[in-house]
């Protein structure tokens, strides 16, 4: 009897020591200093980027299975920039990421670069970097046609549902409840996709669900009765979206930017815009005034 | 070949406001848990018994339960709790539901977890039961005793035995599962890893905080378990060669 | 409930059921394989067969699943300096978590086993590697399959959760319609069925196994 319970004590003790040793390995790991991805690309020929795959219109499967959107268009503008500089064809390789991924993706270089609908923000650019805002949309409600929630003020009370990877949302909802905009508090309902937080204002779960402009106009547009739904209230904060890119990249990042501002005065960003947000789009969704003054303080000249 | 700029900040684990939302979710990930799994265990071993009654239709109820509750994702199953059983309801109560509980989620979460552990429990139990040679129950009426006897005093000791690896498995399973409970938006300790991800980025910090708690844990309940089966080991019985 | 959206996309979401199938197939052979090595090592009566093995089954059965798979994902190109393929990435992952489970199933069903069968076998002079294989594993296996069952449709449903890593199986793809279409309701109800279909036919032909080796049984 004796021995065994020994033996117990043994293998807690081994595996307590195997426990330790995987953690002074992940602690020491140190980062090893990475090579100029500009010149890996010209090595390799080949660019590996990261886009969203269900996020309407920015990055989706569409009806034949086909993956398409407005990030993977600007990809491929960036691509086609890449083979003009090395005078030679270079290959995408595509890979998929979500919310919980795209910040470690690109951080640990499985991808050069990641478009999706990422908000910058000062917190995720100590971890990686970002390219110039290229995109800008504000957060709003979405609720009930006739719901008496008309503005961020009525939320007092009830039930709000955001999502759970949405963190500038998150953290707008709470400086609001805390500057006492919303008082008293409402409760907040996490929700892991945007279209699960869809079909519980459907069932009455939450009252009203919050997230950027462009998420609910393509909630709206999607659901079985558009003209139950409507958008309400102030833009509660501004969300600049950005392209991420690995640290301390700096050549890799002028040459995006530099892309962008190209596609930007060419007119070919709006060619692309008014194809995933224009009328006929998949998202109607005017360009609004600030974004249009963004883009025009884009246009940097040569 | 890889390059990587990553540097690593433990502090998020205890940095306010992350550290109290570190506990809750501990705390939440166990309570959910030990509520689903007494659930399981219940149900489980109720229907483990209706599969080997000798009445047919109480078989036949088993089975089904069995088949419908495992042979479905457990993903599935948490979506249907959370977001299709309430519809079953007549309107006024599913309002009643939604404005009374406060946390409708975590109950959703809580059923689906159990009744989905009671279809494996039962299967276990069940197994457990079968494996058990008829030999021993016909040696024990040899004997003169009488059915209940023999199931108190012959089968349950040697069955308990025998079921206490497959439910230790399936506790630390039930245990890990509550993880899954984040799609639907409980605040377990997985979700609160995935939550402070998304708000600092140190994503690979948070889920090995995460992997330690459930790791201590089921490392725990490992050890104790297999304390007990030490303890209870009957001779005879082919053990870990010794 | 609109049923056409399943009509629309069926093409698109049984897609997935290729990869499906090949993530389970691939985790139940090394599973398997992974496990019956490990049930020896739990069983035998050396340290140092017996120490790594308890550790190992130990430390992958305190882990979820969903957690595996994203450190490994993650954390490989940190500690070794580059990136694995998700494909691979998942594989090793799911064999590699799951040979810990089926380790334990195998070790409880050669544990059924009365120690006289070993004994006897010793007794008319087999080696024990011929002990275990000819006498204690095929009575065992037949005690095991139950639980063996169990798991494998555990691994199939389990593959769904590749898609942390944007693995596109079956039910990421049914996910990924959803995001468009926004019918959650319809397409999960689909899901649920479509998995239960398939698990309930493995179900039921291991019950046929099971009853079959019990007639033969005297």
């Amino acid at each position: 009897m004796k021995r065994r319970t020994n033996r117990i004590g043994k293998m807690g003790f081994s595996l307590a020591l195997g426990a330790v040793c995987v953690f002074v390995s992940l602690a020491v790991a140190v980062p090893s200093q990475g090579e100029n991805i500009l010149d890996k690309i010209e090595k390799t020929g080949k660019v590996a980027m990261a886009f969203r795959e269900g996020s309407v219109p920015f990055g989706y499967m569409n009806e034949k299975g086909e993956w398409v959107g407005f990030g993977l268009d600007l990809g491929c503008e960036i691509v086609n920039a890449l083979s003009a500089k090395f005078q030679k064809e270079i290959s995408l390789e595509k890979i998929p990421m979500i919310p919980q991924t795209r910040i470690p993706l690109v951080a640990n270089g499985t991808v050069d670069i990641g478009i999706g609908s990422t908000t910058i923000t000062l917190a995720r650019e100590e971890v990686v970097d970002f390219s110039l805002p290229y995109f800008l949309t504000g957060t709003r409600l979405l609720v009930p046609k006739g719901s008496p929630i008309r503005d961020f003020p009525d939320l007092a009370g009830k039930r709000v549902g955001m999502g759970s990877g949405s963190t500038a949302n998150i953290k707008g909802i709470d400086s609001a409840m805390e500057s006492g905009l919303i008082k008293p508090a409402c409760e907040k309902v996490l929700f892991e996709e945007h279209n699960k937080g869809f079909l519980a204002l459907q069932q009455g779960k939450i009252h009203a669900y919050f997230t950027d402009a462009s998420m609910l106009v393509g909630m709206v547009a999607k659901a079985q009765k558009p003209d139950d739904w409507e958008i309400v209230g102030r833009y509660l904060t501004y969300e600049p979206y950005g392209i991420i890119l690995p640290e301390n990249q700096g050549e890799w990042r002028d040459f995006v930017n530099a892309a962008l501002i190209g596609m930007i005065k060419s007119g070919r960003f709006e060619e692309i815009y008014e194809k995933w947000f224009g009328p006929k789009g998949e998202v109607p969704m005017p360009m609004s005034t600030e974004y249009k003054t963004l883009l025009k303080a884009l246009s940097y000249p040569d | 070949m890889g390059f990587l700029n990553y540097t690593f900040d433990w502090s998020v684990l205890w940095r306010h406001p992350y550290g109290n939302m570190f506990i809750k979710g501990v705390v939440t990930t166990i309570h959910l848990s030990l509520l689903a799994w007494m659930i399981a265990v219940i149900v489980g071993i109720a229907i483990g018994i209706f599969r080997v009654l000798p009445i047919r239709s109480f078989r036949f109820a088993g089975s089904f339960y069995v088949q419908i509750f495992r042979n479905t994702p457990f993903l599935v199953q948490l979506f249907f709790w959370y977001f299709a059983a309430p519809l079953l309801l007549p309107e006024p109560a599913q309002e009643w539901l939604y404005d009374n509980v406060p946390n409708y989620a975590y109950w959703a979460g809580v059923a689906a977890l159990g009744t989905y552990t009671a279809s494996r429990v039962a299967e276990h139990f069940r197994s457990g039961l079968l494996a058990i040679p008829h030999d021993q129950y016909r040696a024990a009426y040899s004997t003169g005793l009488t059915t209940m006897q023999t199931y108190r005093y012959v089968i349950a000791p040697y069955a308990f035995r025998i079921i206490i690896p497959p439910f230790t498995t399936e506790f630390l399973t039930c245990f890990k599962n509550s993880s899954l409970a984040m799609t639907i938006g409980v605040m377990e300790v997985t979700h609160t890893a995935y939550y402070v991800d998304s708000f600092t980025s140190h994503g690979l910090e948070t889920t090995t905080a995460a992997s330690l708690v459930y790791l201590c844990i089921a490392l725990c309940v490992a050890l104790f378990m297999s304390f007990v089966e030490k303890r209870i080991y009957i001779p005879g019985m082919i053990a870990r060669g010794q | 409930m609109d049923m056409d959206v399943i009509a629309r996309n069926l093409h698109f979401m049984l897609g997935g059921l290729v990869l499906t199938f090949e993530l389970a197939i691939i985790t139940l052979a090394g599973g398997f394989l992974v496990g019956l090595i490990l049930a020896m090592g739990r069983l035998s009566s050396r340290a140092w067969l017996y120490y790594p093995a308890t550790c190992y089954v130990h430390f992958f059965r305190g882990l979820p699943l969903i957690l595996v798979i994203f450190w490994l994902y993650f954390l490989s190109p940190v500690v070794t300096g580059r990136s694995l393929e998700a494909f691979y990435a998942a594989i090793i992952a799911f064999v590699v978590f799951e040979g810990a489970y089926f380790a334990e199933i195998i070790r409880a069903g050669i544990q059924s086993i009365p120690k006289g069968q070993a004994m006897a076998a010793y007794s008319t002079g087999l080696t024990p590697f011929q002990c275990t294989r000819d006498v204690i594993l095929p009575q065992a296996l037949r005690n095991m399959t139950p639980a063996l069952v169990t798991q494998a449709v555990i691994i199939f449903q389990d593959t769904s959760l590749a898609y942390v890593i944007g693995l596109r199986e079956f039910l990421r793809r049914v996910n990924l319609v959803d995001a468009r279409e926004a019918r959650s309701v319809e397409l999960y109800l689909f899901a649920g069925l479509l998995y239960f279909t398939f698990c309930s036919a493995g179900s039921l032909l291991s019950q046929r196994l099971e009853n079959r080796r019990q007639r033969n049984r005297v």
